[in-house]
């Protein structure tokens, strides 16, 4: 039990730190570079994928996916070393929920911009609710300036005593106008 | 004492009186000269164009009969308003807006009627007015300033508004302009006289007393004043040619009233009858051939007339006697 906690926790330390191998590889291959001749092809090989890695290392989300990549070639080395598969296939779901996560993030910050779109639309759709409402208000409105105003409820009694006070007062205003009249006369 | 000289003494009497006169105006004026064509000076003339028009406030429910400039400011929300003019039988009703201050978005509203119109019943009835109802309506908020005068068509006219903020409000003018042949009229007054004349015109005319009266038609003139009638209807006129009705109702509008009596022949002569409605009508329709005349007194019912009535009629009938 305490021998496979060690190799997981080796297994675990190499993925973690892909670039050190590759370094080792490196420097092996320098060191007994003319002999062997089907080496420099192997080492060949490793070196190209290294050459994107400052750019990578630049831009972030190239690097992320890159990095899942990386960690798949070593992965299939190890696996024709006949090394436990069981760690191996246990790294790739990890890679998968952290790729899987960063979609999210990227799905989520995909959305953020998209708030303030809906809240403007938003916006425009309680603007066009307040001027329907406004139109229809007015529509109504018209409505009711266009009933004929005929809820006037007047009896004849009352529209007698009405029309007696006007008469009164067109006589008082009549009596004025002579009294003038004659202040102007007598003048 | 002969009869010469009682008319000498009667001169002499005459010309002592208005040396009476002249007297007491050299008294008053001392050394003023008397100046027999004061009246005709344009010193009086310019003071009597001068003289300001009558100017006082518009209640919300008012009835005016005279000229003038007449102002409505609303001190609370005033949603059912209306003005009601009324000239003289010869004359026609000009509203003149001088200044409206009122809010039509929302909902105030000044609209004046081309006539009156009352618990839904109108004067001049649809029968006898020239425009059908929607345009005898003329609404401030439609036409704004283009159209700033209305004109009644006969010496009746309403205005209708509604303020709804304290401070706004209107000026309006009225001015009257002679009727030369009025048509449709409503009294002024409970009591008087008046002849309805219709000069060959195709139309329908009413002389409506909101009073209950006593009608007396001295002359009524239809057609030709010669024409020999060989036949006469067994009932009614026929509603054709040319005739004079009595209506009697309690509401304004003579379609919808009651046919008290019809005249179809001319007569000459009083002919008295007796309406104790709230409202009384003489109608004339005029086929357009011929001058029609119809000249009639009125006077208002007394109490103890009306009570006279009652007791040998049925309360819900305006008793009708001739």
């Amino acid at each position: 039990m305490r021998l496979r906690l060690l190799v997981s926790a080796g297994m675990l330390l190499v993925a973690l730190s892909p670039c050190l191998p590759c370094r080792a590889l490196l420097s092996r291959g320098s060191v007994s570079g003319a002999p062997r001749a089907p080496q420099p092809l192997n080492f060949l090989q490793p070196e190209q994928p290294q050459q994107p890695q400052p750019i990578l290392i630049r831009m972030g989300e190239e690097y992320f996916l890159r990095l899942g990549n990386l960690n798949r070639s070593p992965a299939a080395r190890l696996s024709p070393n006949s090394t436990p598969l069981t760690a191996g296939r246990g790294s790739r779901p990890s890679h998968d929920q952290a790729a899987a996560n960063f979609f999210r993030v990227l799905l989520q910050q995909l959305q953020m911009p998209q708030r303030p779109l809906d809240s403007s639309t938003e916006l425009a759709e309680r603007g066009a609710e307040d001027a329907l409402g406004g139109h229809q208000g007015a529509l109504e409105r018209e409505r009711r300036s266009e009933e004929p105003p005929i809820s006037l409820d007047l009896t004849f009694h009352l529209l007698r005593e009405v029309l007696e006070m006007a008469r009164a007062e067109q006589l008082a205003q009549q009596a004025h106008s002579n009294r003038k009249l004659m202040e102007i006369i007598g003048k | 004492m002969s009869p010469n000289f009682k008319l000498q003494c009667h001169f002499t009497l005459i010309l002592l009186t208005a040396l009476r006169g002249e007297s007491r105006y050299l008294e008053v004026q001392e050394a003023a000269v008397y100046d027999p064509f004061l009246l005709f000076s344009a010193n009086l003339k310019r003071n009597l164009a001068e003289e300001q028009p009558y100017r006082r406030a518009l209640r919300c429910l008012d009835m005016l009969s005279l000229p003038g400039q007449f102002t409505f400011t609303a001190d609370q929300p005033q949603l059912h308003c209306a003005a009601f003019f009324i000239g003289e039988p010869e004359e026609f009703i000009t509203i003149h807006f001088d200044l409206v201050s009122i809010d039509c978005q929302g909902g105030d509203f000044l609209k004046v009627f081309d006539g009156w119109i009352l618990k839904g019943e109108k004067f001049p009835s649809s029968q006898d007015h020239p425009l059908p109802t929607r345009e005898r309506y003329t609404d401030f908020c439609e036409s704004g300033l283009t159209r700033r005068s209305v004109t009644s068509s006969q010496n009746v006219a309403m205005v209708f508004f509604r303020v709804h903020e304290p401070g706004n409000g209107f000026t309006i003018t009225i001015k009257t302009d002679p009727n030369l042949f009025p048509c449709n009229i409503i009294s002024q007054t409970p009591s008087g006289r008046f002849a309805l004349v219709v000069p060959y015109q195709h139309q329908n005319c009413s002389f409506s007393i909101i009073y209950p009266v006593t009608i007396k038609i001295s002359d009524l003139a239809l057609g030709h004043l010669h024409g020999l009638q060989l036949k006469k209807p067994a009932a009614g006129c026929g509603g054709t040619g040319d005739f004079v009705e009595l209506l009697g109702g309690t509401g304004l509008d003579t379609s919808k009233m009651m046919l008290l009596v019809d005249l179809c022949y001319p007569f000459h002569g009083p002919a008295q009858m007796k309406i104790s409605c709230d409202n009384a009508v003489v109608r004339m329709v005029s086929s357009g051939k011929h001058m029609n005349r119809v000249t009639f007194e009125y006077r208002q019912l007394e109490p103890l007339e009306l009570e006279t009535s009652t007791r040998n009629s049925i309360p819900e009938y305006c008793l009708s006697s001739l």
